[in-house]
C-alpha cells in the first residue's frame, strides 16, 4: 500500500503516562482479578484506558488529556468516546489561547495548527483503518471548522486548502476505488464548496477512475453527482442527458456485461421521461434503443452470444418499455421470456413476472 | 375381517414411525455435531456449535487479556444483541438466560448479568445508551440496549429512563427530516432506522415528525432504485435496510411510488440483482458476495413482497457453506474466520428463508425483517409497521400483524 505523505505529531507511549498524569490515579475496568500473562499489547491498552477514564471522570481538557486520547485512539481507533473526548479538548485548549472554536472572524494561525496536525493524526491512523467511521467523521468536524467556519464561504486561498483534501482523498481511493466512506467524504467536501471549478475538475477525476476500472459502480454514482451538481431531484437539460447517454453507452460499449453503465443510462432516459414526455424524449429513447441493438455486434465479433448477455438485454427491455407502443411491449416481453429461461435463470421469477407484465400492457398499448 | 386389517394397517404405521425416529436418532449421534440437514447437497446447519461457538465467545471477549475484546469493547451493546437474538432464534429464552447470564449473573463469572451492565451503560449526561459503560450515548447502541430488553421483556424496567431516552431520540431529528446519530452531528440513514425502531419500541413515534424522517428518506433514492447513506450517496444494501426499515415502521411505504414510478419494483430487481452466481448477495454491484448482506436484502425484499426474485435454495446453500463446522460460528464468505455478526446475519437469513424448522426435538422462533426481533416479541409487544404485499405472491404469515399496502 503507498504511503500518504504525512508529518504526523507524534504520539505519547504507554511509559510516558506515569510522568504526564503524576497526580492521577488510574481507575482499572473491573475488580477481577489481574491477568497473570497479560499480552503486551492489551496491557499497554489496558494502562492507558485506566488514565483516561480517571481523566473522563474529571472532565479534564488539558494539553496533556489531548496526549492521552492520542495515544487512547492509536490503540483502538474505532473508540467513538474518545474521538469525542479529543474533539472537546481542542476546543478547551482554542479556548483557552483567546479564541473561539465556533467564531467567524480572522483566521488564528495557532488555531489553524492545531487543527491541521490533527488532520496529519487522523491521516496517519486512517492508512490502516480506511473504513473506520470515528476517523472519517472527525476529519470532518474539523474541515467544518478550517473551511467552513466563516460566512465567508470558500475563498481562492480556502480552495486550494478543498483541492489538498481531495488530493488526500484520492490517495485513499487509489487504495480502494470502492472506499464507501471516501466517496461520502468527497461529496460532502464537493457539496458544501459549492465553487464552479470544484464541479468542473471533478468530471475529469471521474473519467479517469472509469477509465482503471469501469466496472466501479462508486464512480458511475459519483457521475451522477457531478452532472447534476448534488442537486438530486433535478433533471438535466435534454442536451446534457444526451451527452450523458452517449457517454454511458460509451462504457457499455467496452464490456457489455458491465452493469454500471446500463444502469446510468437507464436512469438519464427515465429521468428525462419523467420531466419531458415529450417528443425528443421519445427520440432519444429510440435513438438510444438503435444504438443499444448495435451493441450486439462487439459481442458477436468477442464470440460471445449476444443474446445471454443480461444487462445488455435488461437495459433494452427497459428502453423498450420507455417506447411503450405496442410491438415494442411485445419485444420487451420476449426478451424477459428468454432471460427467465435460459439466460438469467437465477431471476426467473422476476422476469417471467416482467414478462406477463409487459405482455398485458402490450394489448392495451397502440 | 375389517378390523384385522385395520390392525395391520395400524402396526405398519407404528413400525413406519418407529423406524423414522430410529433413523433420525442415529443420524444424531453418529454426526460430529448435533445439526439438521436444511437442503440436499449443502452442508447441514451446526445449530449446536453455533450457539457453543456465542457462549464461549461471551466469555472469551470480557477476559482482560483479550486483544478482540480490547478493540470492540465500544460497540458491545450491539455485540450482545447480535448474541442473544441469534441465541433466541435457536433456543428457547430461559436457556438462552442461563447460558448467557441475562437476568442474573454466571456462578463464578466475575461478569455481572448482562441486564445489570446494561444499565451502567446509560448516558444519563445524554440520555442515551453507550457501546458499554463510560462511553458517550449515541443511537446505535440507544437502539441494541432497547432490543435487547424487549427480547427479554424488560422494556418496563424500572431502571429505564424512557422520558430521556425518548427526549435524546428526538433532539438528533434534523430540520430536513434526518436523523444524526448523536449531538455530534453525522447523518447516516442507519440513524433514521434507529431512531424510528427505538421509538417504536418506547411506543413514542409521536415525539418526532415521521413523515418528515419518511420524506427525507425517499430524497436518498439514486437513479438505480436503491439508497445510500444521505442525499446522493451511493446505493449500498445495508443502508436501503436501513432505508426501508424505517419507511415500514413510518407507514409510509406507499411514499415509494408516489411519483406513479415502478420504484418498489425497480429497487426490488436491484436488490435481486445482487445475487451472485454462487447464490450469494453482495452490497453493491461488483463488490463480493457476504453472508451479512443475506439480512439486509431478504428483509428488504421480505417487507417490499418480493422475496421470490432472488433464489432462495441458493441463498440458504451459500449460508451453510460459510460455517465453520468445528468451532462453530459463520463468516462473512466460506473458508473465512467466523464472527458474532456475520453469524447473527447468516442465522438470522436462514430463518427469515423459512429454513430453520421447528420440530419436536427444536423449536426455532421466527425473525421478524422489520425490527430484527423474533415475530412473537414483535407481536407481544403489538409492534406497528408496514409492508408490501403483492397479490401474486402469498402472505407471509410470520407478518400478518402489520398493515399491508397492497
Amino acid at each position: 500500500m503507498a504511503d500518504y505523505d504525512l508529518d504526523p505529531p507524534p504520539i505519547i507511549s504507554v511509559n510516558d503516562l506515569p510522568g504526564l498524569f503524576p497526580d492521577i490515579t488510574p481507575i482499572e475496568q473491573n475488580d477481577g482479578p489481574n491477568p497473570v500473562c497479560a499480552i503486551a499489547y492489551t496491557a499497554q491498552f489496558i494502562v492507558a484506558y485506566n488514565y483516561l477514564r480517571a481523566i473522563l471522570a474529571k472532565d479534564e481538557r488539558s494539553e496533556r488529556a489531548l496526549q492521552l486520547t492520542a495515544l487512547c485512539v492509536k490503540l483502538n481507533p474505532a473508540n467513538y468516546t474518545v474521538w469525542h473526548f479529543r474533539r472537546q479538548c481542542l476546543e478547551e485548549l482554542y479556548k483557552n489561547k483567546g479564541g473561539n472554536i465556533h467564531h467567524d472572524g480572522e483566521d488564528d494561525d495557532s488555531h489553524l495548527k492545531m487543527l491541521e496536525l490533527d488532520l496529519q493524526l487522523a491521516a496517519s491512523l486512517g492508512g490502516d483503518n480506511p473504513k473506520n467511521y470515528q476517523i472519517w467523521y472527525h476529519r470532518r468536524a474539523l474541515l467544518q471548522m478550517i473551511l467552513f467556519g466563516s460566512n465567508a464561504g470558500v475563498n481562492d486561498k480556502s480552495l486550494d486548502r478543498v483541492r489538498q483534501e481531495l488530493a488526500y482523498i484520492s490517495f485513499v481511493l487509489g487504495n480502494d476505488g470502492k472506499n464507501y466512506h471516501a466517496w461520502s467524504h468527497r461529496q460532502w467536501i464537493i457539496k458544501t464548496s459549492n465553487r464552479d471549478e470544484l464541479w468542473n475538475e471533478e468530471f475529469d477525476f471521474g473519467e479517469k477512475l472509469i477509465q482503471i476500472d469501469p466496472r466501479n459502480n462508486s464512480v458511475w454514482n459519483h457521475r451522477w453527482f457531478i452532472s447534476h451538481r448534488g442537486q438530486h431531484q433535478s433533471s438535466l437539460s435534454l442536451n446534457d442527458a444526451r451527452t450523458e447517454a452517449q457517454y454511458a453507452l460509451d462504457g457499455a460499449a467496452l464490456d457489455p456485461y458491465n452493469e454500471s453503465p446500463w444502469r446510468y443510462l437507464i436512469g438519464i432516459l427515465k429521468e428525462q421521461r419523467k420531466s419531458n414526455d415529450s417528443a425528443s424524449v421519445q427520440l432519444l429513447v429510440d435513438d438510444f434503443e438503435t444504438k443499444t441493438m448495435d451493441l450486439r455486434s462487439v459481442l458477436e465479433n468477442a464470440g460471445r452470444d449476444p443474446d445471454a448477455c443480461s444487462n445488455m438485454i435488461s437495459a433494452r427491455i427497459d428502453m423498450l418499455e420507455l417506447k411503450g407502443d405496442s410491438d415494442s411491449l411485445k419485444l420487451a416481453s420476449l426478451l424477459a421470456n428468454g432471460l427467465g429461461i435460459n439466460h438469467d435463470t437465477i431471476r426467473k421469477k422476476y422476469w417471467l413476472l416482467r414478462e406477463k407484465e409487459l405482455a398485458s400492457r402490450a394489448t392495451t398499448a397502440c | 375381517q375389517n378390523l384385522k386389517s385395520a390392525t395391520n394397517s395400524f402396526f405398519i404405521h407404528v413400525t413406519y414411525l418407529q423406524l423414522k425416529t430410529m433413523t433420525k436418532t442415529s443420524l444424531e449421534t453418529t454426526c460430529s455435531s448435533p445439526s439438521i440437514a436444511v437442503l440436499d447437497g449443502e452442508p447441514p446447519f451446526y445449530d449446536k456449535l453455533h450457539t457453543d461457538y456465542i457462549v464461549s465467545l461471551a466469555s472469551k471477549l470480557d477476559a482482560p487479556t483479550s486483544y478482540e475484546g480490547a478493540v470492540t469493547e465500544h460497540l458491545r451493546m450491539s455485540g450482545v444483541y447480535w448474541s442473544l437474538t441469534a441465541m433466541s432464534i435457536l433456543l428457547p429464552v430461559e436457556k438462552v438466560d442461563m447460558l448467557m447470564g441475562v437476568t442474573s449473573q454466571i456462578n463464578d463469572s466475575g461478569r455481572p448479568a448482562i441486564l445489570d451492565w446494561l444499565f451502567k451503560c446509560f448516558d444519563t449526561r445524554t440520555g442515551g445508551f453507550g457501546g458499554n459503560v463510560g462511553h458517550d450515548g449515541h443511537l446505535l447502541y440507544t437502539l441494541s440496549a432497547l432490543q435487547i430488553l424487549a427480547l427479554f421483556d424488560r422494556l418496563d424496567d424500572n431502571r429505564l429512563d424512557k422520558e430521556a431516552i425518548t427526549k435524546f431520540v428526538a433532539s438528533l431529528q434534523q430540520p430536513d427530516g434526518s436523523f444524526a446519530g448523536d449531538g455530534w452531528g453525522e447523518i447516516d440513514t442507519r440513524f433514521t432506522y434507529c431512531a424510528l425502531s427505538s421509538l417504536s419500541l418506547l411506543g413514542k413515534l409521536d415525539q418526532i415528525d415521521v413523515d418528515s424522517a419518511a420524506r427525507y428518506i425517499i430524497k436518498c433514492r439514486n437513479l438505480d432504485g436503491g439508497f445510500g447513506c444521505v442525499i446522493g450517496a451511493e446505493s449500498h444494501a445495508g443502508q436501503v435496510f436501513c432505508c426501508i426499515g424505517a419507511l415500514a415502521i413510518a407507514k409510509s411505504l406507499h411514499l415509494l411510488d408516489e411519483d406513479n414510478q415502478s420504484n418498489a419494483d425497480l429497487l426490488g430487481w436491484w436488490l435481486a440483482e445482487r445475487q451472485c452466481d454462487s447464490g450469494g448477495l453482495n452490497g453493491r454491484p461488483e463488490k463480493q458476495a457476504d453472508v451479512c448482506y443475506s439480512w439486509w436484502i431478504l428483509s428488504a425484499l421480505n417487507i417490499l413482497g418480493r422475496v421470490s426474485w432472488i433464489s432462495k435454495d441458493k441463498l440458504a446453500g451459500f449460508i451453510l457453506k460459510c460455517q465453520d463446522d468445528d468451532d462453530g460460528g459463520i463468516a462473512d464468505r466460506p473458508e473465512d474466520m467466523a464472527d458474532v455478526f456475520h453469524t447473527f446475519f447468516g442465522i438470522a437469513g436462514l430463518s427469515l428463508l423459512g429454513h430453520l424448522h421447528s420440530s419436536e426435538k427444536k423449536i426455532y422462533r421466527s425473525i421478524d425483517p422489520v425490527y430484527a426481533l423474533p415475530t412473537d416479541t414483535v407481536q407481544r409487544l403489538n409492534l406497528q409497521g408496514q409492508i408490501i404485499w403483492r397479490t401474486d405472491e402469498q402472505l407471509d404469515e410470520r407478518l400478518s400483524h402489520y398493515d399491508v399496502l397492497s
